[in-house]
């Protein structure tokens, strides 16, 4: 268990000390404390404050809606619903994932043969149109999203994360675990699970952008409840009042622009994880980063006298 | 004196990781003669596939040679430019891996193989094709295995064909990197022959890489022994078979199994070193029977102990 | 050859088990969802429809008193001769035939979207990875996933707004001209070309990161290999192992990959096919959508899965021919 706990210290100074990751963790943390706070200091963002479709400006920062609401208050609003809806479902795709994955993988046998071959059918049907004619069936609201978001995206987790546990299940503390007589369960949650925690915090990343962008796609598609204020009913109601056709390029660009901001800020903690946990990448680095000159791509080993 | 084939001289490669370089090897220096067979031996991680891939510059990231000489016929290979190392290597120095399996491209048949190699220094064509079907005569694998797949081979026919690309352009000097680890002792025994029948017939060397000891005193000319990065003794088979001076030579020489002998094989104790905290002195002072005071503190230089017999041990000046 | 064809026939069987469970969902969803959706369909829709037209809805979501082992079976059989009904948007339309109309032109749009992406992520990743630490390898990486982050429909809302309504560089609507008759007229073709080169262009550029960077870092991996070394111990020249030893090895998981990823561009490029008005599958999706047009929506959803079932066996077509390792 100390294992565990080491390695958790390891990649907490790795990350640290990584600027891709440093500059991920302060765009997604400002949006996650604007979702928290900013809602209280705007005003309200569904109320009718001004002339439709008015360009940035003084008094409304953004401009106004096609309804006349303040954009910036459906901004700073919008993210709330949005980010709360998003890492839930990052956080129930990992949790249905790992069990389904780690089960395949650990027990294997029958239960992995169809376990496999569930996930296996659920990754290769188109997730869109199914979420479309689920959501269109169940009534409007955050709680449709999830279970439609959820049922989408869990299967490339429980892939990953199998494909994982088989690697896994061979290694000696694995073995040394069933010698001593645990049973399965507790060696998948005190042995596998801890031992595959980047790839299930770099998972969890990936899913949230996933679910973040098909939940905006979704409520695009007027398939959320459009009475919430949300960044995809934001965009929903920018198309829906002609933004396109009347140039009010401001209903849409700032919430498009949050979303980029939130999603790049998570890939950019992945590629950190990457880079971390992928030997090859980052010995290389070292290499090219001690050298004085670069190395031409795989001629011949360098020559430099009396550099060790 | 005309230039040896090869002369290495205080050859040192260094991997570099983030706590700073590792040393593969150090100070390994050695000579090699048209139509010789020098085997290096070594546990894994002495240095010894390490010291001919760097002769070769094929050692991809993390190393870097930092010192030290290699000559091919005279001609310094550490100042070779890209172009003049893709002409000399194959033309002039060729290689066998250890596992062919994994030095095949997985996607590529045997012919492309070697029409690759052959159009890499200009044959190309009808002549080109020609040669693809002797060179599997001269290994004895049928020709029908020209379109065969790297992964539809036995273990025994791909060391073969990665001989017989070896000898494509039929060069002077074979580096030979474990090429018969992989396999059992029957094919290795025929593929050892072949080999040995095959430099009879074409007069190549060979710089020949291995853990196994008994195979050089077979079929090696000379022997060098490989300890923790470092070359310890040089001498030809039969003086080390003999004679062999350095403790860790003995050791090695002690754990053969022997039908003609009584003696029970006995193994060096304790385990080699590791190369990023090296012990101070001497690398093998702390498994030697032998070790004096000096062994702790100094590093002895391999030094000429008799007609063409090197190794570096302080015992070994003292007495 | 005998084990080549037994490995594509097991896919075959598989992908047609996929189809069966999305056909069962199909049938399953409306059934199972909470509530009567359908009941409320149906007031809506009483009084345009004829009572004939009810009574086959009704069957089609299973409010009739039949048993749902006896309804299952019914569907199954329409659904194998491309009966799902009839839409109630386009009445009396039968579902299938609006599908066909938009089937043509999604692969027109999705297809040559993904084969671009899929093409030039490739070779910008086996550049990037090939020059490791070059310009290439440190610039695009980053822009691409800055790009790749925004959602695929609001690009293409950016992208219409600036160069179609702002600039009039492309036209803002549809597939073609509506003063022009479809058919293989030079005119036609090049009106094709101008309508689709836009929403095409935001579908490759938000697809384009994630080739990329998947091709670059299999192929770091595949650099690390003993047989790269051996090629260049071979003295080869370094574009021939960089593209046929290293770039042929690094995309063989690619290929694979590259089936998955259609469902999800297809996902995408429905959503762009909306902002465009693009006549096309996603153009019908937000139709059924936004009129409650449940069979219609329902067809959609099974012959966009057909469709990417269909592609994916494909693919694992093309690895076999690409590989040798999975021929036998």
């Amino acid at each position: 268990m100390s294992r565990g706990r080491s390695e958790g210290r390891r990649w907490l100074d790795a990350l640290l000390g990584n600027r891709k990751s440093m500059v991920g963790l302060a765009i997604v943390g400002a949006f996650v404390l604007m979702s928290l706070v900013g809602p209280s200091l705007v005003q309200d963002a569904s109320a009718f404050v001004a002339t439709p479709h008015q360009p940035p400006s003084a008094a409304h920062w953004f401009g106004t809606t096609g309804q006349g609401q303040d954009v910036f208050a459906q901004t700073v609003v919008g993210a709330r619903l949005t980010l709360a809806v998003g890492f839930t479902c990052g956080f129930l795709v990992i949790g249905i994932g790992s069990v389904i994955g780690a089960t395949a993988g650990y027990v294997g046998g029958r239960v992995d043969e169809g376990l496999s071959l569930l996930t296996n059918v659920f990754l290769v049907l188109p997730g869109l149109p199914l979420m479309v004619v689920v959501a269109a069936w169940l009534p409007a609201g955050p709680g449709t999203l999830l279970a439609v978001l959820t049922l989408t995206g869990w299967a490339w987790n429980a892939r990953v994360l199998r494909a994982q546990t088989l690697s896994l299940r061979g290694k000696d503390f694995v073995a040394a675990a069933q010698v001593s007589g645990d049973g399965p369960l507790r060696i998948v949650m005190a042995e596998i699970l801890p031992n595959m925690l980047s790839l299930m915090v770099s998972s969890f990343i990936g899913a949230t952008v996933y679910a973040i962008g098909a939940q905006v796609g979704l409520e695009f598609l007027g398939l959320g409840d459009i009475g919430a204020v949300t960044w995809g009913t934001n965009l929903y109601w920018a198309s829906n009042d002609s933004a396109l056709l009347t140039g009010a390029w401001w209903t849409f660009v700032p919430t498009g622009a949050c979303i980029a901001l939130v999603g790049f800020g998570l890939t950019l903690i992945n590629f950190a994880i990457d880079e971390i946990a992928n030997p090859a990448l980052q010995s290389e680095t070292i290499w090219r980063k001690q050298l004085s000159v670069t190395p031409p791509p795989g001629a011949a080993t360098p020559v430099e006298v009396g550099l060790a | 004196m005309p230039e040896p084939l090869l002369r290495v001289e205080n050859l040192d490669v260094a991997y570099l990781a983030a706590d700073g370089p590792v040393r593969a090897t150090s100070k390994v220096s050695f000579t090699l003669e048209d139509g010789e067979i020098l085997g290096l031996v070594g546990e894994s991680g002495s240095g010894k596939s390490t010291v001919a891939k760097a002769a070769m510059r094929v050692l991809g990231q993390p190393a870097v040679i930092t010192g030290g000489s290699v000559r091919f016929r005279g001609r310094e290979v550490l100042r070779m430019s890209d172009a003049e190392l893709r002409q000399w290597r194959w033309r002039d120095v060729s290689m066998v891996m250890q596992s062919a399996l994994n030095a095949m491209n997985p996607v590529m048949t045997v012919l492309d193989h070697v029409l690759d190699t052959l159009a890499a220094h200009g044959i190309t064509g009808a002549a080109a094709k020609k040669r693809a079907g002797e060179l599997l005569d001269l290994v004895e694998i049928d020709r029908h295995h020209l379109r065969s797949y790297p992964h539809e081979l036995s273990g025994g026919m791909r060391q073969r064909v990665v001989l017989g690309i070896a000898l494509a352009l039929t060069p002077p000097l074979v580096f030979m990197d474990e090429p018969t680890t992989a396999l059992d002792v029957v094919v290795e025994r025929q593929i050892m022959r072949k080999l040995v029948a095959l430099q009879a017939e074409l007069g190549f060397a060979v710089l020949f890489i291995t853990h196994d000891v008994s195979l050089l005193l077979e079929f090696a000319t000379r022997i060098g022994v490989m300890y923790s990065g470092r070359l310890v003794e040089v001498a030809p088979t039969q003086l080390f078979r003999d004679g062999a001076r350095h403790p860790y030579s003995k050791g090695l020489l002690g754990a053969i199994p022997r039908i003609d002998s009584d003696e029970a094989p006995v193994s060096i104790p304790g385990s080699p070193p590791s190369l990023k905290n090296p012990p101070p002195g001497c690398r093998f002072h702390p498994r030697c029977a032998d070790a004096l005071d000096v062994c702790e503190t100094r590093e002895p230089p391999l030094v000429q102990i008799g007609a063409d017999h090197w190794a570096a041990c302080h015992v070994l000046e003292v007495a | 050859m005998g084990g080549t064809a037994r490995y594509l026939l097991g896919r075959l069987g598989f992908y047609l088990l996929a189809a069966w469970v999305a056909l069962s969902l199909n049938f399953l969803i409306p059934r199972m969802m909470p509530g009567d959706p359908a009941t409320v369909m149906f007031a809506r829709f009483q009084g345009q429809l004829s009572p004939e037209a009810m009574d086959a809805l009704r069957e089609t979501f299973g409010l009739s008193d039949a048993s749902w082992w006896s309804q299952y079976w019914t569907y199954l059989r329409h659904a194998l001769v491309g009966d799902f009904g009839t839409s109630v948007a386009y009445f009396p339309e039968p579902v299938t035939g609006v599908l066909l109309r938009g089937l043509f032109w999604t692969v027109v749009l999705a297809g040559s979207a993904v084969v671009v992406a899929f093409a030039a992520g490739t070779l910008l990743g086996t550049l990037a990875a090939w020059r490791r630490g070059g310009w290439l390898d440190s610039v695009l990486p980053p822009v691409l996933a800055l790009l790749g982050a925004f959602p695929y429909f609001w690009l293409a809302m950016l992208a219409l707004f600036v160069l179609g309504f702002g600039m009039g560089l492309f036209p803002l609507r549809h597939a073609y001209s509506d003063q022009l008759t479809p058919g293989l007229s030079p005119e036609f073709l090049a009106s094709v070309f101008r309508h689709t080169l836009l929403p095409a262009l935001t579908l490759v550029a938000v697809s384009l990161g994630g080739w990329m960077l998947a091709m670059r870092n299999t192929m770091i991996g595949v650099l690390g290999s003993d047989f790269i070394e051996y090629a260049h111990a071979r003295g080869l020249a370094p574009r021939r192992v960089m593209l046929a030893y290293a770039a042929r090895n690094a995309i063989l998981p690619n290929v694979t990959g590259f089936g998955m990823a259609l469902g999800f561009v297809l996902g995408g490029a429905l959503l762009t096919e909306i902002i465009f008005s693009y006549p096309v599958q996603g153009y019908l999706l937000i139709q059924s959508v936004r009129a409650q047009d449940y069979p219609l929506m329902q067809g959609l959803f099974l012959t966009i899965s057909l469709a990417v079932l269909a592609a994916n066996w494909f693919v694992d077509c093309a690895t076999v021919a690409l590989d040798p390792r999975t021929r036998r």
